[in-house]
């Protein structure tokens, strides 16, 4: 039944039998949207949680929530996607990713809230999905394409058929629309099921973590298209129009107002952005997920790069000014190649650095211990990566050891101890590419990371780190003292609110329980307001707002506000925390049926053992802390997590969950709590329950 | 700007020398996302390359350090010390930068080749 936010059914796709059914979106609405109903369908649908990710047995959810195509700002545009991945170290773990854009508002009116995907073709199609028809069709004039080349051939085939859509006299409601249908694709990475294989939507909408590429690529799926011409219906669409006026008025950047730098926050960032370490010559113009405010990427006049915004745009740009002393055209050709082939930039941006030290070290090479065709010597310039692209998307050469990750390949070579132990593979945890945020200095990052099954990509405290740094650049005083800004955050971090120690990044407060509050808190919030109400990353949590004169954000008043007048629920910010626990809880129970026990939740041996000095990163890495009895912003340079200290610091983190300190595993008590019995059930069968 | 004396053919040919993996330094570049990237530098030409734009940013302190025990040129070490002590963090990059190619070039001028030397490790 469609109702607040909701349009009432999820499709269910079978690949295996190609069939379609319904899914009733009521079911699973106490689990809110996006991750929290994926995270409900797949314990329910993947009857073995042990399988890889690339079984047909696997489950993978796409889904909306019902902020999805509304006028909720920053809100409206992403879609999660859950299912067993295949970057995973050393266990493939359930894992998430999301992506931006139109799809999720397309989906939403063609009526679905998402989309479950079972079983595996027997040959390569896409989906057809208008309104609400899905039509399994065969993808061999698609299958070898790039995702542009993809997109656009499903535009020109949907442009072209008879369906009348774009007919003069047509009204909306009569099926016309003017529209192009929202796809969403793998390109040859995902085909060719490497573990680097991302999901890519329009020209820079990306699902890159995760692998969820060599997904699509094992159930021969390689696109869903997607188009709409209904509308959702909202609970109280003044009360939304007014909420979105009202954020606007309180917390954005008033007209001619100087904009203070921040980190990704709420009302910040205005569009577009600039690409690094170049930008593609010629005019550009601003472009944004649907219903954002922030427009945070461009479209340029050459058509490369466009809609890039993110670290795929610096992705190659060490190279390139090493090789160049300055970024040249050799920067966006990658950031372009990524995106057309289906690559994900994180993992390929550390990886590059991997390959460039074992060249470097004479280990990899023509003819070397690690035998490769790639001219390393030409590292740097726009052929090399296009190479390296080329054959990791297809599996050849080294792309072949490869296909699983970098971890994986360093195994494979013989390599992954001691290039660990040497510091020069920066995959920090679960396999998963260092994201700029080391864990030795930027503690929540690192912590959050490794108790969860990927890199994190969170930015809610790393904001912090943003604020000071452009602050620093622009020679400006930060508008707060790290005193006020513990404050302010704190005060927001319910239910632990006003312990100003959780955001305290000294070396002393580093395995406190309090800081293993800031961490549960970060699991909880997350689970709900961003992966499941779909709170745009970039935008929120908002804790510091430096466009108002008390420089207190939008986070704890906006989530509920907006999820309410959409809704016609009625429920508070620490509700939705209280869900994102129960949601956490539930993903737990995935990874310890799949093998999780506290035992293996271990960084790579270089963060406990290499300290992060300043002269390889930084040199000032600043994040709020005490130093005595003071606030300042301090550097978390200089410091290795010690062995003992994370032991600590993780039964800290285990207590506060409820969860047996010796395993890992949740109790029973503390699962009923939840109303997780039906958990408690499956992990105690499995001889996996806590404190028994 | 310092005055450097002049150079011998031998700490001309050390200074341009491409240092082993292992003896790295990094310069960090910070682009609108990913935080400080880590960018290897093997030499003083690549000190130049990577300083020249894209908010770099590095600790003098440990250059420095490299410049006189690696690349063995404890004036070019204490000229990038004394020029770079006040210098606000970003603000240490073009002057420093400036330091190593002014060095460079006074070794390449000793040495009149282009190609740099490979030391053992």
């Amino acid at each position: 039944m469609a109702t607040g936010g909701y349009v009432g059914k999820i499709l269910r796709l079978d690949l295996t039998a190609r069939t379609s059914s319904v899914i009733e979106t009521e079911k699973y609405v106490q689990w809110g949207g996006g991750h929290g109903i994926g995270s409900a369908i797949f314990w329910e649908l993947c009857t073995d949680k042990t399988v890889t990710g690339r079984d047909p047995k696997n489950v993978v959810t796409l889904m909306t929530s019902p902020l999805s195509g509304t006028m909720a700002p920053s809100a409206s545009g992403r879609v999660e996607i859950q299912g067993i991945g295949t970057a995973g170290y050393p266990i493939n773990w359930f894992t998430r990713s999301n992506f931006g854009g139109r799809f999720g508002g397309q989906l939403k009116y063609a009526g679905w809230d998402g989309i479950v995907l079972e079983g595996k073709a027997d040959s390569p199609i896409w989906i057809d999905i208008i309104n609400d028809k899905a039509v399994f069709r065969d993808a061999k004039d698609l299958w070898g394409k790039d995702t542009q080349e993809t997109q656009q051939l499903i535009w020109e085939l949907k442009e072209n058929e008879e369906h009348g859509w774009t007919e003069i006299g047509k009204t909306r409601d009569s099926g016309r629309t003017t529209q192009k249908p929202a796809v969403i694709t793998i390109g040859p990475a995902g085909e060719n099921q490497s573990a680097l294989g991302c999901l890519v939507h329009d020209a820079g909408n990306a699902a890159g973590q995760g692998g969820f590429g060599a997904v699509f690529g094992s159930k021969n799926l390689k696109a869903i298209s997607v188009v709409g011409t209904g509308s959702i219906e909202i609970a109280d669409p003044a009360g939304l129009f007014n909420a979105r006026i009202w954020a606007k008025d309180e917390y954005a950047a008033a007209p001619g107002q100087q904009v203070e730098p921040n980190g990704p926050t709420f009302g910040v960032d205005p569009a577009p952005v600039f690409l690094y370490a170049k930008n593609p010559d010629g005019p550009m113009g601003p472009q944004a997920c649907q219903g954002c405010i922030n427009g945070c990427r461009a479209r340029f006049e050459t058509g490369i790069a466009n809609e890039s915004s993110c670290q795929e745009t610096s992705m190659y740009k060490a190279f390139d000014v090493l090789a160049h002393g300055e970024g040249t055209d050799a920067s966006y050709i990658a950031t372009d190649l990524v995106q057309k082939m289906g690559v994900n930039s994180y993992e390929l941006m550390q990886g590059m650095g991997y390959l460039y030290a074992l060249s470097k070290m004479g280990v990899l090479g023509k003819g070397l211990e690690i035998d490769t065709d790639i001219d390393m010597s030409r590292i740097g310039e726009a052929d090399f990566v296009i190479d390296l692209v080329d054959k990791i998307s297809n599996r050849e050469d080294i792309g072949e050891d490869l296909a699983d990750g970098f971890v994986r390949a360093a195994e494979k070579w013989g390599r992954l101890e001691k290039d660990y132990a040497a510091g020069i593979l920066d995959f920090p945890y679960w396999g998963y590419a260092n994201h700029g945020y080391d864990p030795r200095a930027e503690l929540e990052w690192g912590y959050s990371s490794i108790m969860g099954d990927r890199d994190m990509n969170e930015h809610g405290f790393n904001a912090n780190f943003w604020s000071v740094i452009k602050h620093m650049m622009a020679g400006m005083e930060m508008p707060v003292s790290a005193e006020e800004y513990a404050k302010i955050t704190t005060s927001k971090m319910v239910p632990y609110q006003d312990d100003m120690s959780m955001v305290d990044y000294s070396t002393e407060n580093m395995y406190s329980e309090s800081f293993a509050k800031l961490v549960v808190w970060q699991r909880h919030y997350t689970r709900f307001w961003k992966q499941s109400a779909l709170y745009c990353d970039f935008r929120y949590p908002d804790f510091t707002n430096y466009n108002r004169e008390d420089n207190v954000g939008i986070t704890g008043d906006g989530e509920p506000k907006f999820w309410n007048v959409i809704t016609g629920q009625d429920i508070t910010f620490l509700d939705g925390i209280e869900l994102g626990r129960k949601i956490w809880n539930l993903d737990n129970a995935i990874w310890i049926l799949q093998g999780r026990h506290r035992d293996m939740v271990q960084f790579a041996s270089y963060i406990y053992d290499i300290p992060l000095e300043n002269s390889l990163v930084g040199p000032y890495y600043p994040m709020a802390g005490k130093v005595g009895d003071e606030w300042a912003y301090i550097n978390t340079l200089g410091r290795s997590i010690d062995r003992d200290g994370f032991e600590e610091w993780k039964t800290h983190f285990y207590n506060l969950e409820g969860w047996d300190v010796a395993s890992g595993w949740p109790t029973r008590e503390t699962l009923e709590g939840l109303d997780l019995a039906f958990v408690a059930d499956a992990l105690a069968e499995a001889e996996k329950l806590g404190g028994v | 700007m310092a005055e450097f004396t002049e150079m011998t053919v031998e700490a001309a040919e050390k200074l341009r020398a491409e240092q082993p993996y292992e003896h790295r330094i990094h310069v960090s570049l910070l682009g609108k996302h990913g935080g400080f990237q880590p960018v290897p530098v093997l030499s003083a030409s690549d000190f130049v390359k990577v300083t020249t734009g894209l908010n770099p940013v590095f600790s003098a302190e440990a250059l420095a350090r490299w410049v006189t025990e690696r690349l063995g040129d404890a004036e070019l070490g204490e000229a990038i010390s004394a020029e770079c002590a006040d210098l606000a963090l970003f603000a240490q990059a073009p002057v420093a930068c400036a330091l190593v190619a002014e060095r460079l070039a006074q070794a390449e001028e000793v040495l009149g080749i282009a190609e740099p030397a490979v030391v053992e490790a």
